[in-house]
Order: C-alpha cells, then structure tokens, then sequence
C-alpha cells in the first residue's frame, strides 16, 4: 500500500503507460482502477490502446473482475478491452463507443476500427454486418497507413456480410515509378470510406511506359475506368541544372501527353496524372529554384504546363502532389529511409494524404461530391449561446477565438460563391437563431445566404432530412458540421450517409476540419456550378411556399415568372452538357452516359433533336438544366435521353419541354412522339412521367424498359405552365 | 508483455492469427516477409511502441530477436 500512490503517480505521468500498468497489475484492482481515472477524460489514441490491452490481461484474473459500466472514457476503454477479451463483442463495441469523443481524427479512427472489429468477430451475420458503417467511418478519419491498411483487409474479410452497395464501382489502375504496393490498399480503403469499390490494378516498379504503350494483356483484359499515373520527378532525370530548360519542358509535357492519349485509345479511361514534388533536399538549395535551369524551377514550369496540357484535353486531371507533400510535410512525403529499404514512395506516413487525396478526386469524378453543408449556430458560428448570452454577448470578432469564428464564417461564404449551398440547423428559437445576422456587426453570413434556415427544437436527423428533401437532394450530399459531439453521433447513427465534420475544440481548426473531408472537392467549375447556391436558396424558398399552399400550386409555378431557353447543342456548353449527362440520377429516363467526345459529336447532328435547356427565374438564373435527346427517324421522333437536374424539379418544366419537342416533330414531318423509361434504382418516381403527360404504354421489355408512344398533334396542344419559351421550334 | 505486442504487430502485418515468432525466426522463415512486408513490419512497429528506426537499424536486423533488442533498447532510453 505504501507504493499506491506512487505507482498512480507512475501510471498517470508515464511516457509508456501500459510499461507502467504492467507493474500495477501486480498490486490491488482498486488502485488500477482508480489509476485509469487519471488518464482524465481525454485519453490519446497511445492511452486507449495501453488501456484496451490492460482491459484484455485482466480477463485472465481470478475471481473474475467486473467493471461498471460509465465512468471516464478512461474506464471504457479499459472495459471494451475486459469484454473484448472475454468474446463479448457487441459488449465490447458498446464499451468503445460509450468512449465517445471524436475530436482527435486517430483517436476517433481507432475507436471505428475497434468497434468494427469487434462485430466482426461475432459469429452472426446480422451483427457482423454492423460492423460496416463504423468500418466506413474508420476509413474516412483514418490519418496513418496501419489503420488503413487494416481496414482494407477487415473489409476484405467481412465482404459479402451485408456490405451495403457502393455509391460508385470503378476499376482504377495505379501504374508509376515507385513501389505502389502499399499505396493500392490505402487508395482502395480511402475509396471504400466514400462508398466507392475500387477494383485495382497495381503496376510495377517503374513499369509505366511499358505497361502504357507495350500490349499488356494483363491490363487489357483489368480494361480500367481510370489510370493514375504516379510519377515521381526524380525519374525525369532532370539535371541539377538544365542547359536547355524549356527544351525539358516541353519534352516531358510531349512525353506524358502521348501517354495520356494513349490510355484513352486503349480503354477510354479517365487519366489522373500527378504533377512533381520540388524535393526539400537540392544540392543547389535555393539557386536550385533561382536559377533557370534549376531543378526546381524545371519542376514548377513543368507543373504548370501539365495544368495547361490537362485542360487541353478532356478526360485528363492533375493528381497535386506538390500540395499534398507541402501538406503534410515535405520531409514527411519524402522519406529516404523508406525510398531506400523498398523504394517507397511517398514515405509511409504521407502515404493517406495521396489515398484520400485521390480517393477524393475520384468522388469528384464520379459526380459525388457533397452539394450542402448543414451548420449548427452556437459554438459553431460564433462563440456562447444566443439564446442565453444575448447579440451582446456571443463572442464573434474582437477576441482571438471570436477573430477564429469570423475567418470560419468567411470560409463559408466562399464555398457557397463556388456552388455549396449553405443551411443553418439549429437547436433555437427562430427569432433568437436569426437576431445575431440582423444586429451583430462583425457577422459575414446573412440570412439570404442560406438556402434553408430551420431553428427549432426538432431531432436534428429530422432537420436534416427535410433539408434534403427540401432541396432534392440525397443525405449522401449533405454534410453536417456541430460543435456538439453528441448531435454528430446521433446523425451518425441515424443517418450513415450524411458526411459528419469531426470538429475538433479549436474554431481556429474549423475551415481546415470541412476542407479536410474533401467532401466539396471538385475537378471542374461550370458556370452553373457557380450559379448553384443561388438555386438552391430558391429551391429552399420554393419548398417553403409550396408546403404552406398545396393548393396553389400551379398558381405558385406561374408566379415563378420563368424563361425557358431551349436551344440545340452548342459546343461552348459541352463540358455541362458532359456533366449533367453523367451526373443525373433521378430525373434520367434511360440513364444513358457519353463521354464527351459523344456529347461534342451531337453539336450540329442533323438526325437529332438534341436540345438543352436554360431556366431564368424571379429567383435567379439557374443556368443549364436539361437536356433531351431525340432521334429523327421517318414518322416518328424517338426520345432517347431527358434527364433534368434536380435543383428544378416540380416547376413543370418536363411540360415546356416535350411541347417543345412534339412541335419539332411535326415541323419535321413526324406523326408519332415516342420515348423510352429504363428502370434504376435512382429514377423511379419518373416512371409514370410519360403518362402523365399524356403518353401511352405501348410496349415493356423483359429488362423492364418501358416504351410510351403518343401523337405529336395532342402533346404539342397540351396546356403547359405559363412560362416564356424564347427559342425556335425548327429541327 | 513486449514480446505479445511484437507478436500481435506480427500477426496483425502477415494477417495470420496463428503465425508463431520466436526470437529466432528471420525472414527466410516466414513466406510473406518480403521487403515491403518489412516496411509495413516497420511502420506498425513504430505506431505500436510510438519509436523511430533508422535505416541502419533495419538494415542489421537478421532475426526477431534483433528486432526486439533494438526496441528494448529504444523504450529503455526514453
């Protein structure tokens, strides 16, 4: 008893606390116990995995020991360990999860991945299957490769137990000049975290030319969907200083673009090419970027033009390692050690910024990118709570942390210019949630910037759910920032597709948390893209007033004061014709893609009918929304894509529109109008569209396609909503 | 207790929940164990016991009992 206390003081201050737990074991339970509370309330990922092991050595005890459940996360730690090591996992998972505390990313990927590998040691399947949201939140907080290459092999694993369907399947191969066997893994975890399932092809050790430009039936046969080319600029074999640099230059820009080309020949694959990290050891040191002929100035042109050499090309993207690597660490990403013992590259421990780094860029890609983020107010747009401080009194501006809390609100005004639609989500009273927009000075947000304000005392899943609804779009495209731990685990629970910000204590840390997800990541900025938060507040409002008068609907549409431009394809719009085309799940009658080269090739197609649509409304311009594809064929104008952005759906725009094709048919000297429904499992409240406006069923396909046909005369007469058509109803 | 970490930091690399180490087993006995597994041998070591190894120190370790000694001595001094 006389070492009680010292040992407590050993365990407490110890740099290895399980070295210190090992000799406490040996004296009484109490002490231990009592010696886990000093770990506090805040225990780091080291403590937790010392306490976790300290739980599991004490499951050989005899008597038995028991411990309570609740006390400090410290205690639950150690009793998820105790469980664990009993074989009660669901116990165990429960244990882990009562340790809630999400700040810390590590900590908090930790704790996923304990819980998941608990439920998936369950013998049944059902419990098993739990195990894969937490399985998917582990992969997205996971910072270090061990963790992720862990989840990659738990998913493995676990494959088949009621693996909820991906978002997104793409077959990527990751061809380039280091050992990227480690890095395939950590791509496919980071991936899986964003619900896509990327199969890899993982190339050879400086084997990308051959693999690119020899026949390699290997990859002929993998066809992938993407190629990243993984280029570290040490291969260049630039000098340390260039006689000739922009012989260099062009040299490599030639050199990669033919690659690029290339791969799309062979498998009309997306390229995804990363661009050269200066390297933060030159022999030159700063004459190395000084000097023209420099490495690193070599390098930075070089960069630079491969932008240029992309946006010549469709279907081409940088990969910004030089950002990555400057984000976490040149010396991090450039590891000698490991270049050395396995030519790896980047070193281990930048190894999940280039995963999630690409893994982001692939959500891009696929049209998944997060489209709102949802804010709580106190403590997450200014400091206090409103509802108790007062305007007066809420910390915004001034202060250090008030200073934090105005930068944060800026950050958010600009997301919401490049497109984000903002929303307050508030536990408040109305009038007290808006009074700090209306009087307090140093706020930067107003009220108008917000595409939906719900304060109220409603569950915030609820909330949330009415945001989406109201705003159509799906809980995937959500993310939902709140400095309050125990809402973000409430939405995380009920809500597995929202995107839940780990924020941590820090406001200074806030604009660094949102842009950390990659969640608004995007690979490309339409002048719709831009125009998108303004349609989304309409949308906010729209939904507002038509819930407030049903009845009127129709009255409401015509109030909206719309204008329609349709107009035929035209080459300036084929990078948003491209992206609506793939984008567009729910209102796309047969989901059909094209890459754009297809899109490029309708401009100017006389055997189409092939239009898109612009929409002006009281509320703003909502840029280019729709598109329908028809083909000329003798008697008959067949509709073969119509797919509208959500963002105006239920304005009864899909009337102006097929009015406006029925009249083309019959300028064209076309009798019969006819279209075809292909049934996913994203489209289906459009599968009576048709008729609805007034088509009829002729004919269902064993795949489950339906086709509607109807006379051009009695569409082309049908009542629309009142709206002003400014385009000309040729062929 | 070192010696069931290591074990566990083992298993948990080669994915094999029945793999047995002892202190003289090198890399010629285990199939796996191949450079890179070394790498990720390394990383993992390095998050479990929160140390740094330098090249020279991987490059000299023939067996698991190498491996251990260099970490007891790095616990040791810190």
């Amino acid at each position: 008893m006389r070492d009680r206390d010292a040992l407590i003081e050993r365990l407490a201050s110890a740099g290895d606390p399980l070295g210190a737990a090992v000799a406490v074991l040996g004296a009484d339970l109490g002490s231990l116990l009592e010696a886990t509370e000093r770990f506090g309330a805040r225990p780091s990922t080291r403590h937790a995995r010392a306490l976790v092991d300290l739980g599991g050595s004490l499951a050989a005890r005899t008597p038995p020991v028991e411990l309570v459940e609740g006390g400090t996360p410290a205690r639950s730690w150690l009793r998820a360990g105790l469980l664990a090591a009993r074989g009660e996992h669901d116990a165990a998972c429960d244990a882990a999860a009562s340790a809630a505390y999400d700040e810390d990313p590590e900590l908090r990927s930790f704790r996923e991945l304990f819980c998941a590998r608990q439920l998936a040691r369950a013998s049944d399947a059902a419990t098993r299957s739990r195990a894969w949201p937490h399985l998917r939140r582990a992969a997205l907080a996971a910072i270090d490769l061990g963790t992720l290459l862990t989840i990659d092999r738990l998913r493995g694993k676990l494959a088949g137990d009621g693996q909820p369907s991906a978002r997104l399947r793409i077959r990527l191969a990751v061809l380039g000049t280091p050992t990227l066997d480690l890095l395939a893994p950590a791509i496919r975890a980071a991936c899986f975290g964003r619900g896509i399932s990327a199969e890899l092809f993982v190339g050879g050790y400086g084997l990308y030319q051959q693999e690119l430009l020899g026949p390699d039936p290997r990859l002929d046969a993998f066809a992938p969907e993407a190629v990243a080319l993984l280029i570290d600029g040490s291969s260049l074999g630039v000098a340390d200083e260039s006689p000739d640099p922009d012989a260099v230059v062009a040299r490599e820009v030639e050199r990669l673009g033919s690659l690029w080309r290339q791969a799309q020949e062979r498998w009309n694959c997306t390229v995804f090419q990363s661009n050269f990290v200066v390297p933060a050891v030159d022999p030159y040191g700063g004459l190395s970027a000084s000097l023209p002929g420099g490495r690193a100035q070599v390098l930075r042109r070089l960069g630079l033009e491969l932008w240029s050499a992309a946006a010549r090309e469709s279907g081409v993207h940088i990969i910004d390692v030089d950002q990555l690597a400057s984000v976490v660490g040149k010396t991090v990403w450039d590891d000698p050690a490991a270049w050395h013992a396995a030519k790896q590259l980047p070193g281990p421990r930048a190894v999940p910024t280039l995963a999630h780094g690409l893994a982001g860029m692939l959500q891009a890609a696929g049209g998944l990118s997060a489209k709102c983020l949802v804010v709580d107010l106190d403590n997450t747009l200014w400091g206090g709570v409103v509802g108790d401080d007062g305007v007066e009194g809420i910390e915004l501006g001034d202060t250090p942390a008030g200073e934090a809390y105005v930068a944060f609100q800026r950050y958010l005004l600009s997301l919401s210019r490049r497109g984000v639609a903002l929303a307050v989500c508030s536990k408040n009273d109305d009038a007290a949630a808006r009074a700090p927009f209306r009087a307090h000075p140093e706020m930067v947000l107003g009220e108008s910037d917000f595409a939906r304000f719900i304060a109220n005392w409603e569950p915030k899943p609820d909330n949330l759910r009415g945001i989406a609804k109201a705003l159509n779009i799906g809980l995937d495209r959500i993310v939902f920032v709140d400095d309050n731990p125990m809402e973000r685990e409430l939405v995380r629970r009920t809500l597995p597709e929202v995107r839940v910000v780990d924020l941590p204590l820090d406001p200074a840390g806030f604009p660094g948390a949102v842009a950390g997800t990659l969640a608004f990541e995007m690979l490309a900025l339409t002048g719709e893209d831009r125009q998108r938060a303004a349609s989304f507040r309409a949308m906010g409002q729209l939904a507002a007033e038509s819930s407030a008068s049903p009845l009127t609907l129709d009255a409401f549409i015509d109030s909206l004061d719309m204008t329609v431009d349709i107009a035929p394809f035209r080459e300036q719009d084929v990078p948003r014709l491209h992206q609506l085309v793939n984008k567009t799940n729910q209102f796309n009658l047969t989901t059909t893609r094209m890459s754009e080269v297809e899109v490029r090739k309708l401009v100017a197609d006389e055997r189409f009918y092939a239009r898109s649509v612009r929409l002006r409304d009281r509320f703003g311009d909502h840029g280019l929304v729709a598109i329908l594809i028809a083909r000329h064929v003798p008697t008959e104008l067949r509709v073969e894509q119509w797919l509208m952005s959500c963002r105006v759906f239920g304005r009864r725009l899909e009337d102006v529109m097929i009015a406006h094709a029925a009249e083309a048919a019959l300028a064209g000297g076309a009798v019969m109008l006819t279209g075809v429904y292909k049934p996913t499992d994203k489209n289906g409240q459009f599968r009576d569209l048709y008729e609805r406006l007034g088509f009829s069923l002729a004919r269902e396909d064993a795949d489950g396609s339906l086709l509607f046909t109807a006379e051009a005369r009695a569409i082309a007469a049908r009542q629309g909503p009142k709206v002003r058509v400014v385009a000309p109803a040729t062929r | 207790m070192l010696d069931s970490r290591v074990l566990r930091v083992f298993r948990e690399v080669f994915d094999d929940e029945q793999l047995a180490v002892s202190d003289t087993t090198s890399a010629r006995d285990v199939p796996d164990w191949d450079s890179l597994a070394q790498v990720k041998l390394v990383i993992a070591l390095e998050q479990e016991f929160d140390v740094r190894f330098s090249t020279t120190e991987i490059g000299t370790w023939a067996c698991v009992g190498d491996l251990k000694r260099a970490l007891r001595s790095k616990l040791g001094a810190a």
